[in-house]
Order: C-alpha cells, then sequence, then structure tokens
C-alpha cells in the first residue's frame, strides 16, 4: 500500500509554525490568571469591609458624624479603585482566554463563511477536503492567537505595570489612613466611655487603693476596725459592680472592634502589595516565557501529529 | 510606681495639667499617630485619677478632657484631609485603569474573531435577503416585493454597521485587510493606540 503524497504547502507551513507557536502557547500564563482575577475581588471586597469599619468606628465618636460622613464620601473612590482593578484583571483573563480559543473562533468563521459560500452559489470543495483545510487554517489561527494573545498581553502588563505600581502605593497609603483613623476613633470612644464614669470609677479606684493599703499590712497589722473597714470597703465595691462590669463588658467589645478592623486592615494592605508583586510576576512570566505549561504543549503537539497525518491522508 | 502616685493636692494636679498641655502642643506638630495616642490615654488617665472631686479639680478635668478631645478630633482631621489629598491622583489612575481594561478587552474580542463572524454572518443574512428579493422580482405580487425591499435594506444596513464597526471598532484597518485579526503584529499597535499611557 502507498500512502498518499503530503501536500507540501500546508506540512510546510506547519512545520514551520510548530517552533513560533509553541513559544507563544508556552508564554500565556493560564495557570495564575484565574487566581488573579479572584485575588482582586478578594481585594475589592476587603477594602470595602475595611471602610465600612472605620466609618462605623467614626460614628461611635461623640461629634463624630461629620467626620465620618466625610470619610464615607472620600473611601468609595478607593473601592472604584479596586473596582478597576478587577475590570483590569479581568480584562487580561480575556486575553489570555481569547488566546487559547484562537482555534474555536477560527472554526466559527469558516463555518460562517461556507454557509456564505453556499448562499452565493460557490461551489465547496469535497467534505473531506474542506473539513481538513478548515482544521488546517483553524490550527494556524489557533497558534497565531496564542502568540498574539501572549503579545498582547506582555505589552498591556508593561503598560500598565506603572500605573499599577503608583495605584496600588496609594492604596498602602490610604489604608494605613484609615487604620490610623480606626485607632484613633477607637481610642477617643473608649476614652469619652471611660470619663463619662469619672466620678464612679474615682469612687472605685479609691476603695481599691485603701484595700490594697489594708492588705499590705498584713492580717496581724489589722484591728478589729480595720477588719471591719475591710467588709464594709468590700461590699462597696461589691456595689460598684452593677456599673463597672458592664462597662468592662463595652469596653471589651470596644477593644475587640479595634483588633478586628487592624487585622482587616493590615490583611487588606498586605493583599494590595501581594495583588501588585503578582502583577510585575505575571509580567515577568510573559516576557521571560515561563512557566511552561506542559499540558497545553502536550496537547498542541498531539494535534500537530494529528493533523500532518491527516494532511498525509489526502 | 506610675507618674500618678506621688501627686497630691490641687497644685499638684495642675502642675501636672500643665506638663500634658505643653506636651500636647509639641504632639499636636506632629503628624505622627502613637505619640497623640499615648497622650490621649496620659490625659484621660489624669481626669480619671484627679482628686478630691472638688471645683477647681473638676475645672482642670475640664481643661484636659478639651485637650484630649481637641487632639484626637484634630488625628482624625488630619488623616482625612490625606485621604482628601490623594483622591484627585486615585481618580486619575482608576480612569487609566479603566482605559487599560477596555483596550485589553477589544484586544481580546480581536483575537476571537468577533468582528469577522460579525461581518460573515451580516453578509450572509444580505446574500440571503437579496436572492429572496429577486425571487420576489420575478413573480411576487407587489406587498411582498416591498416587504422583501425593505429586508434587503434593513439587512445592508446591517452589514455597512458591521463593516464600520469592524474598522472603527479596532480603530485600525478593515477587516480582512491586514488588520488586528489577521496578524500578530496587529494586536500590540491597538494596544499602543488604545491605552493611555500612565
Amino acid at each position: 500500500m502507498t500512502s498518499p503524497r503530503p501536500k507540501p504547502c500546508p506540512a510546510w507551513l506547519l512545520a514551520g509554525l510548530l517552533g513560533t507557536s509553541l513559544a507563544g502557547c508556552a508564554s500565556l500564563p493560564e495557570a495564575q490568571i484565574g487566581p488573579f482575577v479572584d485575588t482582586s475581588i478578594e481585594l475589592h471586597s476587603a477594602v470595602a469591609a475595611s471602610g465600612s469599619a472605620v466609618t462605623f468606628e467614626l460614628r461611635q465618636m461623640q461629634g463624630g458624624e461629620t467626620q465620618a460622613e466625610r470619610f464615607a464620601k472620600l473611601w468609595p473612590v478607593r473601592v472604584q479603585a479596586t473596582e478597576a482593578l478587577v475590570q483590569y484583571a479581568t480584562s487580561l483573563k480575556a486575553i489570555v482566554d481569547s488566546g487559547q480559543q484562537g482555534q474555536a473562533a477560527a472554526r466559527g468563521v469558516a463555518n460562517g463563511l461556507t454557509a456564505l459560500s453556499r448562499d452565493v452559489g460557490i461551489t465547496l470543495p469535497a467534505a473531506g477536503v474542506a473539513g481538513v483545510a478548515t482544521d488546517t487554517a483553524a490550527f494556524v489561527y489557533g497558534q497565531i492567537a496564542a502568540v498574539r494573545a501572549s503579545r498582547t498581553l506582555a505589552e498591556a502588563l508593561k503598560n500598565a505595570q506603572p500605573v499599577v505600581d503608583r495605584i496600588t502605593v496609594l492604596m498602602a497609603q490610604d489604608l494605613e489612613k484609615a487604620g490610623e483613623l480606626l485607632k484613633a476613633a477607637n481610642a477617643d470612644v473608649s476614652a469619652e466611655l471611660e470619663i463619662a464614669r469619672q466620678v464612679e470609677i474615682g469612687f472605685r479606684n479609691e476603695l481599691l487603693a485603701e484595700r490594697k493599703g489594708l492588705y499590705a499590712r498584713g492580717l496581724q497589722g489589722l484591728g478589729n476596725a480595720d477588719k471591719a473597714r475591710l467588709k464594709e470597703i468590700d461590699a462597696l465595691i461589691a456595689s460598684t459592680e452593677s456599673w463597672y462590669g458592664p462597662l468592662q463588658a463595652q469596653l471589651e467589645q470596644i477593644q475587640t472592634r479595634l483588633v478586628t478592623g487592624e487585622r482587616l486592615i493590615a490583611a487588606t494592605a498586605q493583599a494590595t502589595l501581594a495583588w501588585s508583586a503578582t502583577h510585575r510576576q505575571l509580567l515577568a512570566a510573559v516576557e521571560e516565557k515561563r512557566p511552561v505549561n506542559p499540558v497545553a504543549l502536550a496537547s498542541a503537539i498531539t494535534e500537530v501529529q494529528d493533523l500532518i497525518r491527516r494532511i498525509r491522508a489526502l | 510606681m506610675s507618674e500618678w502616685d506621688e501627686i497630691q493636692g490641687f497644685d499638684d494636679w495642675r502642675g501636672k495639667l500643665d506638663e500634658l498641655l505643653s506636651e500636647a502642643e509639641t504632639v499636636a506638630r506632629d503628624e505622627a499617630l502613637e505619640p497623640r495616642l499615648a497622650l490621649n490615654e496620659r490625659l484621660k488617665q489624669f481626669i480619671l485619677r484627679s482628686g478630691p472631686n472638688t471645683p477647681d479639680v473638676m475645672a482642670l478635668d475640664k481643661l484636659a478632657a478639651d485637650a484630649r478631645k481637641a487632639l484626637m478630633q484634630d488625628t482624625v482631621g488630619r488623616r482625612l484631609e490625606a485621604l482628601a489629598a490623594s483622591t484627585g491622583e486615585l481618580l486619575r489612575l482608576t480612569k487609566q485603569v479603566q482605559v487599560a481594561s477596555t483596550a485589553n478587552e477589544t484586544a481580546a474580542a480581536s483575537l476571537r474573531l468577533e468582528k469577522s463572524h460579525q461581518v460573515v454572518s451580516s453578509l450572509t443574512e444580505s446574500v440571503r435577503a437579496l436572492g429572496e428579493l429577486r425571487a420576489v422580482l420575478k413573480d411576487g405580487a407587489d406587498d411582498a416585493l416591498v416587504q422583501n425591499l425593505e429586508r434587503v435594506m434593513g439587512s445592508i444596513q446591517r452589514l455597512r454597521i458591521a463593516v464600520e464597526h469592524s474598522r472603527s471598532g479596532s480603530g485600525r484597518t478593515p477587516p480582512g485587510g491586514g488588520g488586528p485579526e489577521t496578524g500578530p503584529a496587529a494586536a500590540p499597535t491597538a494596544q499602543r493606540k488604545g491605552r493611555a499611557q500612565p
């Protein structure tokens, strides 16, 4: 049995394309781009939540309503900025995805052209020939799309890097200010609460100091009158529990708000810097054509082999 | 032993308040948060620990409370000012990121041959409409002719829009003519033109 002679043109074309096409596929960071988008979405939520925490704390301040309102007007600009970062990350993913879907896109156009040819009465070649031609064109465009996507992505990342650097620096600075606002407002709320109980706290502190003095004398040093006074002091201290317990509970609640808010803001600032670092890594990965996705490479090679076999079979 | 243990009587408390208010003046000249928070705490402790609660001592407490509140309001106000100062630049950068995103989406659409799809689809529709018109012209009624003419006009209009969109949307070259959907070098060029430089 003699095998049909391969048609030189498509074979040469594929052979020529093979080197460049695989290099193109290798530079699309498909594995990293999804998590990058996810991080952007998380960052957006975290910035919004950080703002809410600060607004709440400012509103707790006596006379803090105006400042809370002002903050509530300023912070959405930061939320919008992270919204834009989500949109940007998604657009990068669209480039990567489009680069991977080049074959399907070319096949769609080819199908449309087939329908058009039929409508205008152009005689199409036999189905097998047309199918291979379409598959070849789709494969070729798929590789071109991958190379183009890689270049487009590299340029997009490179052009945006200065803006990304600046925007993340500003965001980190603003988050620091937000953290300071939270601390200042929290300290003020806590202080106001204690100062409102100034007289009661002073009274309780006097009792505590007197008891401490009696304790310091030791049991042997106390007369009957001292012991009676000690009992009286204990009873008086116990009577302060009606307001002291709730006050401590409120102060603990305020402290919990501070700790939680500070953690959130610190994590958000860290996420901002991580986002920026990932952007830089993506740029490096695309420019240096690393890391290679072995699955994409294996798939491309298998497809090339299959197409060459089909071309020879014509 | 704390800074409060040795204080006794009005004069001592007044001296302590003078010291704190003097420190408040120094601290207020600086932006740093921690010295401000530390002084806030000391002024609060002054108010809670000072005694006895005579009118004179209560007057000192009032001065301390006012100073504390003013310090914290100033601390908050300065940080709000700092946020306001960076808002303009942040808005500008946000717009740049949005422009870059739009350019990326356009490039991605170009890679997916979306405009070619649209042109081919519109062209097919026009050809079909013209075929039907030809049939009606041969032996159809006037009503059918009018309807078909309208269809043809509509489909040609859509085709024109698709072609124009294909040209203007990429902003560079017509479809199939070496434009952004036909070669590897085209998309980066489109990117350069479409995106504001940072």
